[in-house]
């Protein structure tokens, strides 16, 4: 047997346990006696017992401590780890919670455990901030997908009503058709350059031209933008053409449409009315597709671009301004803008 | 929602969720991507999401983002780690706050985010169980070994102080 201090150490321990045979536990006691700086192996260990004991006055403490709370008892760990840690996350019952307190006040390793899982507790540093906070705030409108769908329609209309504005003065005459195809459109655009826009025709050319004009825009302080209708077709042919919409129950006005009167221009009295565009017409060829020529007052404002206007909630703006030269006219909806350089008489 | 409500929720969580994303992958860029595309998400899905529930659905987007992030990288961030580990042993410094975190970062990737739920926003367990799809009794589990764990990490620095 090797006597080292390792050894001794570990025999020690044994009989203090109780581990060692009576045998080595004689060798032992001879060894030690012969080297009395490894200590002795005489009764201390039992009386230290019993001063653990006199810490722990009420049995009861004893019998029941330590103990494993439910919520954990499937879990491994030692039951004061589980009981602190339940304890913490507030999984004790009413009864293992009393255990727990009693239990905390007399037991110092359930106290030094207690702290230790306290300290387990994640607490966040308020004066960490997410950079540029400013970055993620949202400034724009939300505009729900029919807003999306009814601005497109209108951007259409406004397109339509932008080939069709007249570049140079009054209404055309509506027979004189090559005339109209071949009428450059005067348009100033953001970068002050006039171009040419084109015309309908250019576009289409077998489709009818739209036109608008802007009428006493000195005796309306509200000035209306209105479409005039204009057919080379003859009455016949006119009536025909409507008789088939009334059949085709399209939703547009069938009542008489001056087709072939050579009416340019109309008086519209003065009015404090919001501006909106009021008569309204698109048509295919002879085919009319949408349009009120001489409206109800119910109908005034019920024609697509007043709808558009209503139910996006973009108001039709017009805007008009004057040099010496020239007439500058502003429409818009919503995003969608036109804007017109008119030269002046 | 409404715009001024997810306005609202920029002032309100932004900030939350930045500390838990960054207490989470510890790159404060990454935290910072979490936490814009999260708010990204809520945007695009605007007319959607419930005011009343934007919080848990911004820190269920960042939560699933981590959790992607984890998957993918998951060798990656194994073999950090494990340098992670040897490199830390032979620091000496003691600051308790410093050994905590870093006791947190050796966490599993889903310990960490169930216990800075917990944590940091008070979420239930049943509410932390909603957020990342595990069960309750699953969350439970993984805060009582993350726990456990923090608790034996702080008791050795204890012991070397």
């Amino acid at each position: 047997m090797n006597w080292t201090k390792e050894y001794i150490e570990a025999r020690m321990i044994d009989a203090m346990d109780g581990n060692l045979s009576a045998e080595d536990l004689q060798k032992l006691r001879e060894y030690v006696q012969e080297f009395p700086e490894f200590g002795s192996l005489g009764d201390d260990y039992p009386r230290l017992n019993d001063s653990l004991m006199e810490q722990f006055p009420e049995d009861s403490l004893l019998k029941k401590f330590p103990f494993a709370p439910k919520a954990y008892e499937t879990q491994e760990g030692e039951a004061i780890e589980k009981m602190a840690i339940a304890k913490l996350e507030g999984l004790l019952s009413e009864r293992e919670e009393q255990d727990f307190d009693q239990a905390l006040k007399v037991e110092s390793s359930l106290q030094k455990e207690w702290q230790f899982v306290n300290q387990s507790i994640l607490k966040p540093d308020k004066d960490i901030l997410f950079p540029n906070e400013e970055s993620l705030l949202k400034e724009l409108r939300i505009i729900p997908w029919r807003s999306y769908v009814s601005s497109a329609v209108a951007a259409c209309i406004l397109f339509f009503l932008y080939l069709g504005w007249p570049s140079q003065g009054p209404t055309e005459n509506a027979t004189s058709k090559s005339k109209l195809k071949t009428t450059p459109t005067l348009l100033q655009n953001k970068k002050n350059q006039i171009v040419t826009a084109p015309v309908w025709t250019a576009i289409k050319p077998s489709l009818k031209p739209i036109n608008v004009e802007h009428l006493n825009p000195i005796k309306n302080e509200f000035p209306d933008c209105i479409i005039p209708e204009n057919y080379t077709e003859s009455s016949e042919q006119l009536a025909q053409v409507l008789t088939q919409e009334k059949q085709s129950g399209l939703p547009i006005e069938t009542s008489p449409l001056n087709a072939m009167n050579n009416q340019t221009s109309r008086t519209f009295p003065a009015s404090n009315e919001p501006i909106g565009l009021k008569e309204f017409v698109i048509q295919k060829g002879n085919e009319r597709l949408f349009g009120t020529a001489n409206p109800s007052v119910s109908e005034r404002y019920a024609t697509i671009a007043n709808y558009m206007a209503k139910s996006t909630k973009m108001p039709i703006n017009y805007e008009q301004s004057e040099n010496e030269d020239s007439e500058t006219i502003y429409l818009r909806l919503g995003f969608i803008s036109i804007e017109r350089k008119r030269a002046k008489k | 929602m409404t715009v001024s409500d997810y306005n609202q929720s920029v002032k309100d969580f932004a900030d939350r969720l930045y500390r838990f994303a960054l207490k989470n992958v510890n790159d404060p860029d990454l935290a910072k991507d979490f936490v814009q595309d999260a708010y990204e998400k809520l945007w695009m899905k605007i007319d959607q999401v419930d005011a009343q529930k934007v919080k848990s659905y911004l820190f269920r987007t960042v939560v699933n983002a981590q959790i992607d992030r984890a998957r993918r990288a998951k060798l990656q961030q194994n073999h950090l780690a494990t340098i992670n580990v040897h490199q830390t042993e032979e620091q000496t410094s003691f600051d308790v706050q410093e050994k905590i975190d870093e006791g947190v970062s050796r966490l599993t990737e889903i310990q960490r985010t169930v216990l800075t739920l917990r944590d940091y926003e008070g979420y239930t367990y049943q509410e932390i169980a909603e957020m990342t799809g595990l069960s309750e009794d699953q969350v439970k589990v993984y805060i009582f070994r993350a726990r456990r764990f923090l608790k034996a990490f702080i008791g050795q620095i204890e012991v070397l102080i």
